[in-house]
């Protein structure tokens, strides 16, 4: 903004030096009638000024590399480079000189930096997205042409994540995998309550057999649902299970398996073998609010074995969500359910890329993590 | 493709939902320099300890820090203490004795401070607007300018009093101040502060012209935080270096500056 004042004799020489000198846009800030005679006139003009500071593009970059999706949306420039088709040695002459006489064009619209922005870029920083992924849900966001944060960051997700919460079909047994202690056994216990809530019936096996107290754990849920407990020891046994009459009646079959270290061979290799001897779908089983590097490693081990989903446990007890975003792009796996109770009646949650989105967004200082996704729900 | 090791995971400690963090900080700027931002500064914070509210006062020019110069005081540790490792923030905190409020001086002078980088200084913004916690009301005096140390100490949710004294360069860089606030916060709560002006008239002049410039090129209407009049005394107890408050209790200044805190107090502002 520039300031001027203009005196006149008249209030309408005045105005006409302001019209004069600084055009039609100027503005009146105020007027005044001088002690000594004449008037005067305060006058400002804002210079165009839409370009507000903006992230670099990708070259000088704030984040190096970002996926090729963004790239097409933002830079279908191409016309540029069919000029570069004349003659190559012309070219290699001119082409010192163009650099320095005109800065080349970006090749991509460069975000310019809005308090939307900083809420969305914040918010992933707060959460720890690392770079690349953050930058790359931010560019997709804010490429929605919505005013809702929320829908954009929504849609935005959607693009990025996939999301399938249904398992398949009732005939291939499910199997959840994971390191321990991470609510595997919680998990199969509200899948169990909820189907025999909902009149379904289920079969729960666990070849968790080493761990001190295990099988006891799921025994006490499975004796309250009424419930037989299967019990395999190793991947043969699961196999023999699986293969009894009382299995054969078409019912949902959920196996619990033992939290396993992803780091040892022999480890994964048994859990590898149940899974082969269960013809199972795997589900790999991770609590948020880990170290966001350590849980892609993680995930990316037990993908390597057959996991293609993802259940998400303590959202209740963390606000940090870094990790989950992470581990299923790096592992590409697909979300399927929530645990954000310690109760095994409230059961699990579906993701969904609009809860995810109000997970990222919401004030994590507020009550009632759950509420975003029960919002959702219906 | 490894994407974990990132600035990004330099994390915020709070969320940017997180409305009520900074809400008691109270930032006073200008852009313009020699607006009266710093005695400003020491007379509010004295103002409102005066009251019986527990306060601190921040001197956030880091580099060219003077709230320590104008009320005399030697603090044994400064904002240099906090950046050099030597000792926490909260435990900087200056008890300045006859005032009743607390005070975290910077140094003049000191090239570690002048030159902090934007990460040190978001650090030490987050562990100030933490401190939060323990007082009523945290007081910042904000450097001249609009650079990045400006903007990321102006960056907490409390309201920002942006002070003026009507002069054209003054009403511009208070503007320019309004305008990259609200580019980078959304509805950020700027208030606007006249001083040094010869009466209330003459302030209620210089708000109006701030506001139909707010009105018509940011489409923004900051609300008026007070008007301060010109007082020759004021400038009398910065040469003495003693608090406007205690030297001069019942000059103008003095008075509407109790005002100011009052209303502060009240939540009107």
């Amino acid at each position: 903004m520039r300031i001027k004042s203009f005196t006149g004799s008249s209030m309408s020489e005045a105005m006409d030096k302001v019209r004069t000198e600084l055009g039609d846009d100027a503005i009146i800030l105020a007027t005044q009638e001088l002690p000594a005679g004449g008037s005067q006139v305060t006058a400002a003009i804002e210079r165009p000024d839409p370009l507000p500071p903006k992230i670099p593009p990708k070259s000088n970059g704030w984040a190096a590399d970002w996926d090729s999706d963004w790239k097409q949306e933002a830079g279908a420039q191409n016309t540029p480079k069919s000029k570069q088709t004349t003659p190559p040695q012309i070219i290699k002459k001119k082409q010192n000189k163009q650099k320095i006489a005109l800065p080349q064009t970006p090749a991509e619209e460069p975000i310019r930096i809005t308090p939307r922005v900083e809420t969305l870029v914040q918010a992933m920083a707060y959460h720890g997205i690392p770079t690349l992924l953050a930058e790359r849900i931010c560019r997709s966001a804010l490429s929605v042409e919505t005013d809702d944060i929320t829908m954009a960051l929504a849609a935005s997700l959607d693009k990025h994540f996939n999301f399938s919460p249904r398992f398949s079909r009732k005939n291939v047994p499910l199997m959840l995998i994971g390191p321990p202690g991470v609510g595997k056994t919680m998990t199969i216990a509200k899948m169990a309550a909820s189907a025999t809530l909902e009149g379904r019936k289920v079969h729960v096996i666990t070849t968790d057999k080493s761990r001190a107290g295990a099988v006891d754990q799921l025994k006490a849920f499975t004796d309250i649902l009424k419930l037989q407990l299967w019990v395999a020891d190793g991947a043969n046994d699961l196999a023999a299970i699986l293969a009894k009459p009382e299995l054969q009646d078409g019912s949902h079959i959920l196996i619990d398996t033992g939290g396993i270290n992803c780091y040892e061979t022999s480890e994964i290799e048994n859990l590898a073998a149940q899974i082969v001897a269960g013809k199972a779908e795997t589900v790999i089983v991770l609590p948020a609010g880990t170290d966001a590097a350590e849980m892609s490693d993680t995930a990316e081990k037990f993908a390597a074995i057959g996991a293609k989903r993802i259940i998400v446990t303590r959202l209740d007890t963390t606000r940090r969500y870094g990790g989950i975003f992470t581990a299923a792009d790096k592992a590409n796996l697909s979300f399927s359910y929530a645990s954000v109770s310690p109760s095994v009646a409230t059961g699990l949650h579906i993701i969904n890329p609009v809860n995810l989105a109000r997970l990222l967004l919401r004030d994590p200082t507020q009550q009632g993590i759950s509420n975003e996704f029960d919002k959702a729900k219906k | 493709m490894t994407d974990t090791n990132s600035p990004l995971t330099d994390r915020p400690a709070a969320h940017p939902a997180t409305t009520g963090s900074g809400k008691n900080l109270i930032t006073i700027a200008s852009g313009k320099g020699g607006v009266g931002k710093t005695v400003l500064a020491i007379s509010l914070s004295h103002a409102l300890a005066n009251a019986g509210k527990k306060v601190l006062l921040f001197d956030g020019d880091v580099g060219l820090a003077n709230v320590d110069i104008q009320l005399g005081i030697m603090p044994e540790f400064d904002l240099a203490s906090v950046v050099s490792g030597e000792r926490k923030l909260t435990e900087v905190a200056f008890d300045f004795k006859a005032g009743g409020f607390d005070i975290i001086a910077g140094r003049s002078g000191s090239g570690s401070l002048g030159t902090l980088d934007n990460t040190h200084l978001k650090a030490v913004h987050q562990d100030l607007i933490k401190l939060g916690d323990s007082y009523d009301y945290i007081i910042l005096d904000l450097g001249a300018g609009i650079d990045g140390a400006v903007r990321t100490l102006a960056s907490a949710n409390g309201p920002k009093l942006v002070v003026t004294n009507g002069e054209p360069t003054s009403l511009t860089d208070a503007y320019a101040f309004i305008k990259i606030t609200s580019q980078q916060q959304e509805n950020a709560d700027t208030r606007i502060l006249v001083n040094m002006v010869k009466s209330k008239t003459d302030g209620q002049k210089v708000y109006d012209k701030l506001l139909a410039a707010c009105k018509n090129f940011l489409n923004l209407e900051p609300p008026l935080a007070g008007i301060i009049q010109q007082d020759d005394r004021v400038a009398g107890a910065i040469r003495s270096q003693s608090a406007l408050l205690s030297r001069y209790p019942t000059s103008p200044a003095a008075g509407d500056i109790e005002k100011l805190a009052a209303n502060i107090i009240r939540g009107s502002v």
